[in-house]
Formats: structure tokens, sequence, C-alpha cells
């Protein structure tokens, strides 16, 4: 699997085209129940197309998104990571995004693809 | 309008050298130098300008001696407009700014005027060299406001107009002048305040020249005596708020005396003439760059009863409770939160000074945290806390014990149900309806569990750092992970007996022996001593791991696990201990270096075994690593 690099809202146009992954709080899901609105942990918002219909997702979930930012800064989505709410109820997102910042900002540190 | 008949910039580009312009400026001031030659006649005196070009003024201007007479005449005055026809730069200390306008020949365009525009001292900075290869030294010489040198006496060379160079007879710019309104040009009604010129807190700086603040006393210190190499001194701070900003400001000596009980808290007073500096980090956290100190040319007038109303009471930044767990211990934050419960009046001896003092703990709660709060004193002695009242705190700190306290300083504020802001009432409604009644997380209760008190290492620390090597043992918790668990010795038999804890021996006979007691049991029980290997990123260790910790460990009790081992239940075995290992934890160690035999090993015992809870985890790594960057802050 390649590597998808951890953004947050305002990094989003730097990875344009890119391989990403994204985790934020379902802010709605659109009708058409292929998009999505979500708030990012730089409390942005950002909109995410599925290609499949998007299932087990209600607003106010935490979910890992991975695909690729098109050049209209929406994501283009592949793989929607739903979580427990055990597994979320403790998840501090400004630390997450804290964390995110860091990755960045250290990218030799940051190890990825071993 | 006024301003175009001035050539703006024109003293900047003075002092840069390009003197063949013929500027048109205005003479903001005029004085003369006392010449240190007995020569009695007028030809010596010697007159130093202060001009204006409409945007900045320079203070070092030397007039020519052959123009004397057209100051003598009052042909030349305060607010005259004149053309500077020739001009030279006289740089005695460029690295400092130490640089001075000679005027050799200039017209008088218009004797009588108004001032024109309102314009503000030249930084030094600009005067400086464009690299700004001093610009640092400069700070120094601005905070310390004290001329680097020695200030040198005004004297002016006696005859000629030529100023010999490097000489210390010269004026400089920088001599016994505050950074802030300069005395010797100081207009007319000069002791009053000038309320035209009220400007906002968050615009002052050092380069001001005439300004005038009207601002709220928000909070003010005792009076506090000190000594240093200059002999004994008394101050005292306050802080100062307007609709814009916040700014500290410190009285010492003749000044602390005077202004001291002139000024109260939350009134609204008018104050100009003060100097300004970049502000001590160390003790100053208010919300400016800068801080004040008021000096011998401080004006301080009251306001009338209604002028001050639209200055606000004080300026507070909160923070929620939940983010002080991010902040660093003994940074400030300003934090608002409702008194949920208090404890009694303690008194605690300082080990350093043997000194008494009495505290009392408040249990602040926001909506999302707690945290506790310690009251020194007077404010502990006098606090009560049983109407559940909201509190709003400034500049109170932030302290590591048990996770994260604050602690009321000497210079905190502290405020009851404060009106400035809309968190007191949302607070109130919160609690009344659900606050009071339900149990937030408490960042006093040490959130790494098992890490209280004990640093957190690496096991390769352990090495490193020699632990359990000294006389007493070393407290450590490390991050890791079982990787090895010894199963076939992981229980043994132990006596019956309450606190005997040996090992009994099976005497095959439904028998068990314990040497200890000297007794022979028909039952014993199960105990466990675990020996495992746990290891971190940084290295392996080998620990043991007793009674509940083990049973943390395994999920099983010690009874179980005997009993599996009784029935040679292999599989179910290799499940417990499967389960057990490659699962990150915190574990609490003691080491203790043993003698054994002729041996000396260092024996580490597991005392406690939890679970890693990741936010703490996550938050203290990130303040590891913002220690570790270059400080920028």
């Amino acid at each position: 699997m390649t590597h998808h690099y951890r953004i947050n809202g305002s990094m989003i146009q730097q990875f344009s085209g890119k391989p990403v992954s994204i985790i934020g709080t379902v802010s709605k899901i659109h009708p058409s129940g292929n998009v999505l609105d979500l708030e990012t942990s730089d409390q942005q918002h950002i909109v995410v197309r599925s290609s499949d219909h998007i299932v087990d997702v209600n607003p106010g979930n935490i979910i890992e998104v991975l695909g690729e930012v098109d050049n209209r800064n929406q994501i283009a989505c592949d793989t929607i990571v739903t979580f427990e709410p055990e597994q979320t109820a403790n998840f501090d997102m400004d630390m997450y995004n804290q964390a995110v910042m860091l990755f960045q900002h250290y990218p030799q540190d940051y190890l990825v693809n071993l | 309008m006024a301003n175009q008949r001035l050539t703006t910039g024109a003293l900047l580009r003075y002092i840069r050298g390009s003197t063949t312009e013929k500027a048109i400026l205005q003479v903001v001031g005029i004085k003369s130098i006392e010449s240190k030659t007995d020569d009695p006649s007028n030809a010596s005196k010697r007159y130093r300008l202060m001009l204006s070009d409409g945007k900045s003024t320079f203070s070092s201007c030397m007039l020519g001696t052959q123009m004397n007479k057209l100051i003598e005449t009052e042909s030349l005055k305060e607010n005259s407009i004149v053309r500077i026809d020739r001009v030279m730069v006289n740089s005695i200390d460029k690295q400092n700014g130490r640089v001075m306008l000679m005027l050799y020949e200039l017209e008088v365009l218009q004797s009588d005027s108004e001032r024109i525009g309102d314009p503000v001292a030249l930084p030094l900075t600009d005067i400086i060299n464009n690299n700004g290869a001093s610009t640092n030294r400069l700070e120094t010489t601005n905070n310390n406001q004290a001329p680097t040198a020695a200030p040198a006496p005004a004297a002016a060379p006696s005859t000629t107009n030529v100023i010999r160079q490097g000489s210390k007879a010269l004026p400089t710019l920088d001599d016994r002048k505050k950074p802030n309104g300069d005395n010797r040009f100081a207009g007319k009604g000069g002791n009053s305040i000038d309320k035209e010129r009220i400007i906002n807190i968050d615009t002052l700086n050092p380069y001001m020249n005439k300004w005038t603040i009207k601002a709220r006393v928000s909070n003010k210190g005792a009076i506090r005596t000190y000594e240093n190499a200059r002999g004994p001194g008394k101050l005292f701070s306050c802080d100062l708020v307007d609709q814009s900003g916040e700014i500290r400001a410190t009285a010492f000596n003749a000044e602390c005396d005077k202004f001291h009980s002139m000024l109260e808290i939350g009134e609204v007073y008018y104050i100009a003439k003060a100097s300004l500096k970049a502000a001590n980090r160390q003790f100053n956290t208010t919300n400016n760059d800068y801080e004040m100190t008021f000096n011998h040319d401080t004006i301080i007038e009251a306001c009338d009863a209604g002028e001050g109303e639209n200055i606000p009471q004080v300026q507070f930044n909160f923070i929620p409770i939940s983010e002080i767990a991010n902040r660093s211990a003994n940074s400030t934050c300003d934090v608002i939160g409702v008194v949920k419960s208090t404890s009694d009046m303690q008194t605690i001896v300082s080990r350093a000074s043997q000194k008494e003092f009495n505290k009392r703990e408040i249990l602040l709660v926001d909506e999302k945290a707690s945290i506790s709060v310690t009251l020194w004193g007077q404010q502990a002695e006098e606090f009560d806390g049983s109407s559940n009242q909201v509190l709003a705190f400034k500049g109170i700190k932030i302290g590591d014990f048990n996770g994260r306290t604050l602690s009321c300083m000497n210079s905190t504020l502290i405020r009851q149900d404060p009106t400035e802001t809309p968190r007191t009432v949302e607070l109130r409604v919160w609690f009344d309806n659900e606050g009071k009644s339900i149990d937030l997380p408490d960042l006093s209760k040490g959130a790494d569990v098992g890490s209280r008190q004990t640093p957190i290492k690496t096991l390769s620390q352990i090495i490193s750092e020699g632990l359990g090597l000294g006389d007493k043992p070393d407290y450590i918790s490390v991050k890791a992970m079982t990787t090895l668990i010894k199963k076939d010795t992981a229980v043994y038999m132990m006596c019956p007996e309450e606190r005997c804890g040996k090992k009994v021996v099976d005497e095959n006979n439904g028998s068990y022996r314990c040497e200890k007691c000297n007794k022979t049991y028909s039952n014993f029980k199960w105990a466990y001593m675990v020996s495992a290997e746990i290891s971190d990123s940084t290295g392996s260790q080998w620990i043991t791991v007793f009674r509940n910790e083990a049973e943390a460990l395994l999920g099983v009790t010690a009874d179980e696990f005997g009993n599996h081992k009784l029935n040679q239940s292999e599989s179910i075995i290799e499940d417990i201990v499967r389960k057990a290992m490659n699962h990150e934890r915190i574990f609490k160690l003691r080491a203790k270096a043993d003698q054994y035999n002729d041996e000396r090993r260092i024996r580490f015992t597991c005392v406690s075994v939890a679970d890693i809870d990741w936010p703490s985890h996550g938050r203290r790594l990130i303040d590891e690593i913002k220690q570790m960057e270059p400080t920028q802050n």
C-alpha cells in the first residue's frame, strides 16, 4: 500500500495530486450518499468524494479518509476508516493536529516506508 | 497639508550621506551648548537644533556658529521653517548611531509658524547601517536606558566649525536621553497632560516621543524593597489596561513613593512621559512586548468621573482548563472556572527558608476539566468558597505536580464573578445545571498512571544512568512491552500462612513444608513470581512481577494459572502468555542492587503495570519535542 501523507486542512493545497490521509469529524453527509463534509483536525472544512456509497458513517463520527487531493482541493477518497466509539472516546484531535504539523516540520524524523 | 512644505524623509537621507539635497525642515527645538573655554564672546556659543521633516525628528543638528546671530535676533526660533543649503554628516560612532548633522548654511524661510505634523524621533535602528549589524547592541542600549558609554560632557570646540572626529567632547545622541521624551526639548506646557495625544496602549513603543494614554489600573502590587549593587531600593508594579490592550508599569524609589499611594486599583488615569523598554519576560507576563517605567518626568492625572467609562476593568486572555495540560510548568496563564470545592487551611514549612506558609487548595472546574488551584497567605485565610462562585485568575502560575496545578503568585489578579466576560454567566448556568454533579477529568491527579513523581525513562537509560546502583532504590517508569515470559516458573507454591510468602517444599504426600515457619501444612497457595523481559525501542530488561501486578499483566489470578499448570493445560497457558506479550504498557519499576554471594546484581521489580493513556502520553511527547527545539518564544 502506498504511503499516505497525514495532513490537515491547511495542507491540502500543498499535497495536490498526492495520496493523503486525513482524520477528522464528519459534519455532514450529502443526500447523494457519496459526498461528505469533514471537519479536519485544524478546524477546516473539506469535501470528500467517495467512489462508493458511504456506509456506517454518521455526522459526529471521527473517521480517517485515505485518498488523493484533486484539483479542486477536495479529496477523492478510496477508503474510509471508521472506528469504534471506545476507540475515539479519548481521541485528542488537537494533539493529533500538533502531531501532523510536527511530521511536516521534521520530515527527516518521521519515518515511512521502512 | 502643511506637511508638504517640509521635505519628509530628508533627515534620514542626510544621515545616510545624501547631503546634496536642499531640504526644507522645521526647527522644533533649540538648545545652546555651554562652551568649556573661557571665551566670553558670543561667537563661541554653539546651538544645537532639533529638526523635523514633518514625519521624523532628529536632535543632533549643530548650527554653524556663523549663523548664531539668526537665533540671537530671533529670526530663527522654535517652529521656524528653514531650508538647508549646506550640510555635512559627522559620524562620531556610526555603529552606535551617534551621528550629527552639521548645518553650515541655511536660510530661514519663515520665522513664525505652527508645528507641522506630529513627528516622532528617528529610531536609532534606522540611523545605524542598513545591514543591521549593530541592532542587538542597540536593543540593549535602549532597554537599559543608559548610554553604553559615559555620557559626554556637552562641550563645544572653541572657535572652529570643524568638529573633531571621535572627540569625547561632543554631545552624543544618547546623552542622558531617555528613549522617550527628551526633556531638553519639552515644548511649552510640558507639565500637563496633553489630552489631544491620547493613543492606544498597544501602539506604545520606546521610539515615541510624545504620547498620553488613558488607562485603568487593573492590578497594583505592594511596595517591595530590594538590594542591588547600587544599594537598597524599592519598587511597585501595576498593570494598566485600556480598550486596546494592557501593559505593566513599574516605579522605583522616588516615583514609587510618589505614585503608589496615588494610584488606586480600578481607577482610570491619564499617563504621559514614562519610559518604555522591552518587557522582561521573566517577571512580566502581560500581553505586551514592552513595559513602562515611571520616571522623574512622568505625569499622572486622575480621570474625571465619567470620562473613564469606556476603559475596561481588566484584560483577560482565558484558556480552557484542559489546555493547561499542554502548557509548560512555570509559565502563567489566565483562567476562569467555578469553585467546586475548597480544602481547609493548611500550614506548611518551607524546607529552604524554614518559614511557615498558609495555603488552601481549591478545585476549579470548567465545562471540560478540573484543576487544583493553590491560594497563599492572606488570600488563603480569607477565602470562602461555599458559594461556588466563579473565579477568574490573571497571571496565575502553572505547576506540574501530579499532572498540572495552578498556584497564585504575588502578581496574580483574582476576580470573583467578573462582569467583563460572558464566561461568568456561561459557567454559572452550566455549573448550576450540570457541572456541580459531574466528575471531570482532573489535571491534578497525575494523568499518567504510574508516572506520578516517577520519571519516565527509556530502558537504555537504566544502564547509561546507572540506575539501581545507589544506596537507595531508584523508581522509574517505562513505556515498554513484554517480549518474553518464563511461563514454567510463573507461579510457585507458597506457604498458606498469611504474610509468610516463602516457597513450600512439596513432600509429595499431601504435605507441604515451610522452612521459614518451621511447620508442615496440608495446603498451599499459588503465588506469582513472573520473570518477564520487557523491551522498548532502546533496549530490553528482565524484571520480576509479583502478585497483583502479575495478575494485571497476565489477566488471570495466580490460582487459576496454578490450576492450569497442575492440569497441564499447555495451550491455555500459552494463550494467556501470548495475550500478555507484545502489548505496550507503562511499567513502574523499582531498581535496586542486591548482593548475592559475591555478585552484585541489580534487581528490577515491577511496582505497577498500567495501560497507556495515549492522549497524555502524546502531550508529554509534544512537550519534550518542544523543549528540544531552539527556543522561539
